[in-house]
């Protein structure tokens, strides 16, 4: 049984058809890339695998249970969780009490009224915090104000925070997107460690990432998908090399 | 003792010695002990809008509704003998303000930002008109509710205005700690988190509707047990307590004082009250008191980006820093 499936999922934006019956399943401890020009509609598939959005057809299964329209607090409840393209941290806090959040809610589910049980005490979540943190190399970092990091502990802390809610599925969206050719390399090392024990589904541009890092690639274009291969069947795919790669691999 | 807790026991000292002195001071500077007890229960009223304004993002014009609902309750059941002790007419007061609280921000919730707004000024404006007309064979309609009777807790009587300061004070000083423990909580933080990025703690898995809800229940439960205080101590429940105006001042008050900062709705109280006071006694200008006061908000909220409490921390952040030397040849 697949751990994530997408079943004939299609997304409509008025008349416009984002996604168009796309179905997709994802066994477990595999790194999936979605690749394709920019309007694919790899985002908007992706934000339907997290809940974010609630597709018009088709649903979303994962461990056989359906999660179509439990939203985004649930689904990440369940063990899906996922890095945003553009940052998405809480500015204000510090990195410490970034990665808290998403530790708090891995810790005591979506709800819980402890009003009077002081933060400190929660030593599950911040043992979470520290190993996440230790992970992705901002352990020195931990007090500072997250808005005074640099962009490329920005997109760290971005990660972190998908990393301490725990997951079993991690959905990266273009993880190294604007980073320096050395931030990058640090990042693919760090996601090389990670998929040993996560499941990852990562939409990049990056080709030297996406190449490096998936046993699968599946290709979309205007909302279809019009190949899934391993990567050396995709590299050779003429319909690929034509919408999207240009020629150049 | 960690360095938090330590905090914590210095900040509650240090609010129990300013509650002593208060009155003492505002005696000197022309004010009385009442308008020491009327800042301390509009200081109360305001922990409540810092809960929801201040740590959590949501900007309610509706607090007005539960400040009315639990002042009219607690002293319509003391007027009347149904309840005897002051503390239980309180308590039922507030309960009732919280659960008004509750239905009132699990229909208006759904919306956001402005939206949200106007919907919590739309119920407050519905509980305003059933107090001055439905109900007002209760509420005493457009004249209120007088003969609200002094404090009696144990025997003990708060008859005279320094005794109800007293009263007043005690409850401020536990309600104050009371929500500076939930501030510092799990709970408190994922309010944090919701203030500062809600779909990023909804992505991380928080039940965001269910955290904000609670924290609106909270603070209309603050508001509803600082107007039963109201109505006790001055012996009169006015129907104004209701109005849009009322929702209005405690904002205000929470702005200039400071969001997210809990003392900050004292600090503005103190001026907002203060100055009303004095200004309205002023011969040349006592005609022009609210604008002056207008006046006086404006330069307040451009002068100070976080009211006049983020003022001051960061004033006391930048002297502690020049008095501590400096680190030779450490520079980042």
């Amino acid at each position: 049984m697949p751990l994530l499936e997408a079943r004939d999922l299609t997304m409509r934006f008025g008349g416009l058809v984002a996604v168009d019956h796309v179905s997709l399943a994802i066994e477990p401890l595999t790194v999936t890339a979605l690749i394709g020009p920019n309007g694919a509609g790899k985002t908007t598939f992706f934000k339907m695998l997290s809940g974010e959005l609630q597709p018009t057809s088709g649903e979303v299964y994962f461990k056989g249970e359906r999660i179509t329209h439990l939203g985004v607090a649930r689904v990440a409840q369940r063990g899906i969780a996922k890095s945003f393209q553009i940052t998405q941290i809480f500015p204000k806090l510090s990195v410490a009490e970034n990665v808290l959040v998403p530790a708090l809610a891995a810790t005591r589910g979506s709800f819980r009224l402890d009003a009077f049980v002081p933060l400190a005490g929660a030593r599950g979540a911040h043992a979470i915090a520290d190993r996440v943190l230790e992970q992705v190399g901002l352990l020195e970092r931990r007090d500072l104000r997250a808005s005074s990091l640099s962009y490329g502990e920005k997109r760290r802390l971005e990660l972190a925070l998908a990393l301490a809610t725990e997951p079993e599925v991690l959905l990266l969206d273009e993880p190294t997107a604007g980073m320096s050719p050395a931030e990058r390399s640090a990042m693919v090392e760090l996601l090389q460690r990670l998929r040993e024990r996560l499941t990852v589904v990562i939409v990049e541009h990056d080709m030297d990432v996406v190449f490096g890092l998936a046993d699968r690639i599946v290709v979309l274009q205007d909302g279809h998908q019009i190949a899934d291969g391993p990567p050396a069947e995709i590299r050779g795919h003429p319909r690929v090399q034509e919408a999207y790669l240009g020629g150049v691999a | 003792m960690s360095f938090g807790t330590r905090r914590v026991v210095l900040g509650l000292i240090a609010m129990a010695a300013f509650l002593v002195l208060f009155p003492l001071v505002l005696e000197r500077s022309g004010g009385g002990i009442a308008l020491a007890s009327r800042i301390l229960v509009l200081a109360l009223f305001g922990l409540g809008v810092d809960l929801i304004f201040g740590f959590t993002g949501l900007l309610s014009f509706g607090q007005a509704a539960f400040y009315g609902l639990g002042g009219f309750v607690s002293g319509f059941l003391l007027i009347q003998g149904i309840v005897h002790s002051t503390l239980g007419a309180l308590a039922i007061g507030t309960i009732v303000a919280a659960l008004g609280g509750l239905a009132v921000g699990a229909l208006s919730m759904r919306q956001i930002g402005v939206y949200f707004a106007m919907l919590t000024l739309a119920f407050s404006q519905m509980f305003y008109f059933l107090d001055i007309s439905a109900l007002r064979n209760f509420t005493g309609g457009e004249n209120g509710l007088p003969g609200v009777p002094r404090a009696q807790v144990l025997g003990l009587h708060f008859t005279s205005n320094n005794e109800a300061y007293v009263f007043i004070a005690i409850i401020y000083f536990v309600a104050f700690a009371v929500m500076w423990l939930i501030v510092r909580s799990s709970f408190g933080h994922v309010l944090r988190a919701i203030l500062e990025n809600p779909q990023r703690a909804a992505a991380a898995g928080h039940d965001v509707f269910r955290y904000k809800l609670v924290a609106f229940t909270i603070a209309a439960a603050y508001a509803g047990l600082a107007g039963g205080l109201l109505g006790i101590f001055q012996g009169y429940l006015p129907p104004d307590m209701f109005t849009v105006d009322t929702s209005g001042q405690i904002i205000v008050i929470e702005v200039i004082g400071g969001p997210g900062t809990l003392v900050g709705p004292l600090f503005g109280a103190i001026v907002y009250i203060y100055l009303s006071q004095v200004l309205q006694n002023f011969g040349a200008v006592a005609g022009l008191w609210k604008l002056v006061l207008g006046v006086v908000f404006v330069l307040l909220i451009t002068g100070f980006r976080r009211g006049i409490a983020g003022g001051v921390s960061t004033f006391w952040s930048q002297y502690l820093q020049r008095s501590r030397p400096v680190p030779v040849g450490n520079g980042e």
